[in-house]
């Protein structure tokens, strides 16, 4: 080796390794900070969300039109012909809608996209495919927003809300080939040349087998520590495991969150762990299956080749078909509400009080973590723009009471909408929201019955909660159940009829001696120390903190653990907070025990134990 | 008496070639390249070769490019051999195992996992071979087998995810994909599926083990660097006959942290580490689905799992979540 070499190698090792730097910060769409990082749990489960300061892809808000003019203005199906679905709106609150339509829908072809304006028949005329599928879906706006308020209220859905100015909403999906015995490779593996992130390479497979009516049983976790007693796993299979993964991957992605939006990730299936957002999820699979298999697959009658997928279907609804990276579509943007005449069955903004009962009312979404913490402030109404007033929607004068009270802690506290714990806008709208007397020049006409037979409420296991209204009504306490822990590890739910088949693994007990025995209760996330507990009543040893570590709160018989009545936070309907956790009443009371002298919890650290 | 810089080493060692020691009678030839590369001597010995392949190695060789090609020409395929996007999609792409209605058949349509098989086979034959290799080289010069018996670690852990397992379970479905991200996924859904691993204690002394080794491989790197001007680097001369380079390395860690590993028993020391990360791991596989269904519900079981207070208020469960045991 020449010395001049020696010399210069290092200089020049160092100028490639400098340019391949470079390129390395310069060309991959780096996420800018500042990253926002908002926690939704208890602490050291680490339950964050992170969110950066990149505007999302279509987030642009389109502007309301002016209100509509109705006076003396005749009804829109006097004046056209073939209006099945608005022909109760007044002509000019019809045409008002048509416009904000094309300029959602179609900004760039106008009218023409839907009309075929050259016919006899002019705008009547229906031999355009747009045309009927615009009209199903008008019918399938107004269904979400008049029966699947649990999922969109306050804001609602529009057609904006998916379309975002393109004929073709941006994100949606598409049947793929099943795996076939001659098929190359066991998995169809839709790989998108264009795909810009890790996640847009995850094959479309599952949001088949999991949103529409027809589909797979998401429960693929076992509810059991140990085998079957015939040493057959009781799990899914891999394969479903991962498709079941993939799906909640893109619905992570489809709202910009983690999975510790929803779960606590180190335990998926229990609900007593998740988020009340998990509710909202949860609702909105249901939406999901109920849009797609009702409204869009049969569409595929309508729409021309060239709109269907490969199997033959039109594009179907996923979460990010509305959600487009942001966990509020539009960060909450409430467009509907000055569209309310049209765009629901019965004129009324969409119902947020099943949300309520979930979240707003008593959810802390940060973690608790001292005796500092605010008490929950009641439901205030969500403050309305000035310039939505004028617009068309609340009357003068109704701004009051819109604002937040200076020092009460509203959740998040954020305009954008888009931190994840963030739930400001979800708070009452203001009265005239929804209310018969729109401010004038947007009254509702009476729709007949028949304009739009509405479609049934869901029954069965597709009903939220099994609709028992009595649960949801805002302002109704949770009404503790008397049998069952309720928010805890699910054998608790079971009905009798479908009880658990006898296990007899050696070691291994029924639920009835679970319930009975010293021993620890398996099914039971913090049963371990139920054995140490004496006043545990059956009722209470769903979810018993680890008291047996320090008795004396028991022994004097007032925390709450020793009554049965709320034995951690998770405790089911009832609504008396976890022991040690400053989790107020809604009526603003100081958590009982919690914050009694001598018995509190460590000030300004997490509590884990009582 | 080197000075051993961080990065790399000023000082390259030129002998004379150093054609290793005898043959034993029967042994291949070995191949006799006579070389000495600058850029190697910058991260090792400059000597190149000879290098000793024999027939466990040519054999070994042979299997693992038909397993490499079989998996290579499978991805190909599966992007209809357009060679953009075979190179686009490269860590995306995949060779999945048959599904679950084949159970244990080994004569599957070649289509529907049979090349997975083949695949597995092939890959698993030519590791073995290697690790026969391994052993035979290390008899043949003399050496201790060490190496074999910590390759054999990995091994184990390989052949109990993608064979000893499966069998366990009566189905190859259960086995990992060939693929850069199908594996990563099949390793995040096996966890969630089963309950969260990070409730399995072998995973958690898996974890242990392998942390452990990171660190005392960075001690005693870092240990022996530092004592390379006392001419550390000769850690044979230095275990039989403490010379001042031990003794200060010793001293260091005896006033870090009142003990000390000898020059000779550190290296147990990582081996072991090194050995129980995959043995332990492979124990961890092997009772996930045979024994223990949901980790994390072992972990209440065990009193593993602590319980934490809820942030938010209660709320009910839905009613079609309960469900019987399985679907």
């Amino acid at each position: 080796m020449r010395p001049a070499r020696l010399r210069s190698a290092p200089i020049v090792v160092g100028i490639i390794a400098l340019a391949l730097f470079c390129v390395g910060v310069m060309v991959p769409p780096w996420v800018i900070p500042p990253i926002q990082s908002i926690e939704t749990g208890p602490a050291a489960l680490e339950m964050v969300q992170f969110k950066d300061s990149r505007p999302l892809p279509y987030s642009e808000k389109p502007e309301p039109l002016e209100p509509a003019d109705n006076t003396g203005s005749p009804k829109a199906s006097t004046v056209y012909q073939n209006v099945q679905v608005l022909g109760d709106l007044t002509d000019a609150e019809f045409t008002r809608l048509m416009l904000a339509m094309t300029s959602w829908v179609a900004p760039k072809q106008g009218c023409e996209y839907c009309h075929n304006l050259n016919s006899d028949a002019g705008f009547a005329d229906d031999s355009l495919y747009t045309k009927k599928v615009a009209r199903r879906m008008l019918q399938m706006v107004r269904y979400i927003n008049s029966h699947w308020a649990q999922h969109v209220a306050p804001s609602g859905v529009t057609c904006y809300t998916c379309h975002r100015g393109q004929n073709v909403p941006p994100w949606t999906w598409y049947e793929q080939k099943k795996p076939s015995g001659d098929h190359f490779l066991g998995k169809p593996r839709p790989w998108h040349l264009e795909a810009k992130t890790i996640r847009q390479f995850f094959p479309d497979v599952p949001y088949n087998e999991y949103l529409m009516e027809d589909h797979k049983s998401a429960q693929i976790q076992s509810e059991d520590p140990l085998v079957s007693f015939r040493g057959k796993a009781e799990v899914a299979k891999e394969q479903d495991a991962e498709d079941l993964y993939l799906l909640m991957m893109q619905m992570a992605q489809s709202m910009g969150v983690n999975c510790t939006f929803c779960h606590s990730s180190r335990a998926f299936f229990d609900w007593s762990q998740s988020t009340p957002y998990r509710w909202i999820a949860f609702w909105g699979i249901r939406m999901a299956r109920d849009l797609n298999t009702n409204y869009i697959e049969p569409l595929k009658t309508v729409f021309p080749a060239k709109r269907k997928g490969p199997l033959g279907d039109p594009a179907k609804i996923a979460c990010g078909t509305c959600h487009e990276g942001n966990n509020k579509p539009l960060g909450g943007y409430r467009l509907l509400d000055h569209y309310l005449a049209g765009l629901t069955e019965d004129g009324k903004a969409p119902d947020p009080a099943p949300k309520q009962a979930i979240l707003l009312g008593k959810a802390i979404p940060v973690a608790v973590s001292g005796s500092d913490q605010k008490p929950q402030p009641a439901p205030m109404p969500a403050p309305v723009s000035k310039k939505a007033i004028e617009q068309s929607v609340a009357p003068a004068g109704s701004s009051q009471g819109a604002k937040t009270p200076p020092g009460v802690a509203v959740p998040g506290g954020g305009q954008s909408g888009q931190s994840g714990a963030d739930y400001k806008s979800q708070a009452n709208p203001p009265q005239t929201i929804g209310s018969p007397n729109l401010g004038g020049t947007v009254t509702p006409v009476p729709q007949e019955k028949n304009v739009s037979p509405p479609a049934p409420e869901p029954t069965g296991t597709q009903a939220p909660m099994n609709s028992k209204p009595q649960y949801l009504a805002p302002g109704t306490p949770m009404e503790p159940k008397q049998e069952m822990g309720t928010a805890n590890a699910p054998d608790t739910g079971l009905p009798p009829s479908t009880q658990l088949p006898a296990d007899k693994t050696q070691g291994k007990k029924t639920p009835e001696e679970q319930e009975k025995s010293p021993e620890a209760a398996p099914l039971h996330p913090q049963a371990p120390s139920g054995a140490n507990n004496p006043a545990a009543e059956p009722l209470a040893k769903t979810r018993v903190e680890p008291a047996g570590a320090n008795p004396a709160p028991q022994a004097n018989g007032t925390a709450p653990s020793a009554t049965g009545a709320g034995t951690g936070g998770s405790q089911g309907n009832s609504a008396a907070p976890a022991p040690g956790v400053a989790v107020p009443k809604p009526d603003g009371q100081a958590p009982a025990g919690g914050s009694a002298p001598g018995k509190g919890p460590a000030q300004g650290t997490t509590t884990r134990y009582q | 008496m080197g000075s051993y810089s961080s990065i790399y080493n000023r000082i390259q060692i030129r002998g004379p070639f150093d054609p290793g020691v005898p043959m034993r009678p029967g042994e291949l030839p070995r191949i006799q390249a006579k070389n000495f590369s600058y850029w190697l001597g910058k991260i090792g010995d400059p000597q190149l070769g000879p290098l000793y392949l024999g027939w466990t190695g040519i054999a070994s060789l042979a299997f693992g490019f038909m397993a490499i090609e079989i998996i290579g020409l499978n991805m190909w395929a599966s992007v209809d051999w357009d060679p953009y996007a075979f190179v686009r999609n490269l860590p995306f792409l995949s060779l999945d195992p048959p599904p679950a209605k084949y159970g244990l058949n080994i004569l599957i349509p070649l289509g529907d996992g049979g090349w997975w098989l083949l695949a597995g086979f092939f890959l698993t034959m030519s590791i073995l071979l290697w690790w026969a290799r391994s052993y035979i080289r290390a008899r043949a010069i003399g050496m201790g087998t060490h190496t074999s018996w910590a390759f054999a670690s990995a091994i184990f852990l390989y052949l109990s995810l993608g064979f000893f397992r499966p069998i366990l379970m009566g189905s190859w479905s259960e086995a990992v994909p060939f693929g850069i991200i199908t594996h990563l996924n099949w390793t995040a859904s096996v966890s969630v599926l089963y309950g969260n691993w990070y409730y399995n204690p072998f995973h958690m002394l898996s974890i242990v083990f392998l942390y452990g080794s990171t660190m005392l491989f960075a001690m005693h790197g870092a240990t022996i660097l530092a004592v390379s001007r006392f001419g550390g680097e000769r850690e044979a001369e230095e275990i039989v006959d403490r010379g001042t380079a031990a003794e200060r390395g010793a001293l260091f860690w005896r006033w870090t942290m009142g003990f000390n590993a000898t020059f000779e028993s550190i290296h147990r020391w990582a081996w072991w580490f090194a050995v129980l990360t995959t043995f332990c791991g492979a124990i961890g596989v092997l009772l996930t689905g045979t024994v223990v269904d949901n980790w994390y519900l072992w972990g209440v079981k065990h009193g593993i799992a602590p319980s934490y207070p809820s942030v938010y208020p209660a709320f009910p469960i839905p009613h079609d979540v309960t469900r019987s045991v399985v679907q």
